[in-house]
């Protein structure tokens, strides 16, 4: 797996990813600010709560880049899962949640990494935002992923 | 007879729905979660609002609300 911290995630060139960027700046991650916006990138979104242990989804986006690789069905049904089915894949990614959590700064990071997904391996490479979000007293950590590239079929 | 057993019936359907759609209300005030709840029925039920769920879909979200619920009381 490979990693690259974004100095500039502004300039990503994706929509979606600008419009998470302009919601957490505007509402520093606080759910009950700014609705609309967040509405708008919320089906494109994963919620997880985060404990020392590991962490768990309370919400997993249909139009998230795990419901484009492991189905909107898998996503629907999310709630309470410790993550993909491909436990390598994320561990490797939900160690950040933690940090993201305890220091209530947000990651933007350009990711290629290989993901097994029901048996059939894939390259992906996908630009990601991970935020402290606050439901009230509550802290939990958004994740926003957007394929860079179509993922690619490794035999 | 008919009838007034349909009538009955719809009656009780609709104190169902009233009682489950206010017990969303309250649940979800706890978190602020109207943004994800109407996101979730999109998701799920490809609906835009509480008023159009069935009550076994909104047996569903309530089950949705009280596990998101739960994690946030024992964190991840």
């Amino acid at each position: 797996m490979e990693r690259v911290t974004l100095n500039a995630p502004g300039e990503v060139d994706d929509a979606v990813f600008r419009r998470c960027l302009d919601w957490y700046a505007s509402s520093k991650g606080r759910f009950a600010l700014n609705q609309n916006e967040l509405e708008d990138v919320l089906p494109f979104l994963q919620l997880h709560a985060v404990g020392e242990n590991g962490s768990k989804y309370l919400y997993c986006g249909a139009r998230s880049v795990v419901g484009d690789l492991y189905g909107a069905d898998f996503c629907v049904d999310a709630q309470g899962k410790e993550g993909v089915p491909d436990s390598a894949f994320e561990l490797a990614l939900n160690r950040d949640y933690w940090s993201v959590t305890r220091t209530a700064t947000p990651i933007a990071q350009r990711v290629r990494a290989p993901i097994d997904v029901y048996g059939t391996k894939y390259s992906v490479e996908f630009f990601r935002y991970v935020f402290p979000v606050k439901f009230r007293e509550f802290n939990a950590v958004g994740v926003l992923a957007r394929f860079s590239e179509s993922p690619i079929l490794l035999n | 007879m008919v009838n007034r057993q349909a009538q009955v019936s719809s009656e009780i359907l609709s104190i169902l729905l009233d009682s489950n759609a206010a017990k969303i209300q309250a649940l979800s005030e706890d978190f602020e979660l109207a943004p994800l709840i109407r996101t979730y029925i999109s998701d799920k039920f490809g609906v835009m609002s509480l008023g159009e769920l069935n009550n076994q879909q909104m047996r569903d979200l309530i089950g949705f609300i009280e596990g998101f619920r739960e994690l946030a009381r024992k964190g991840g």
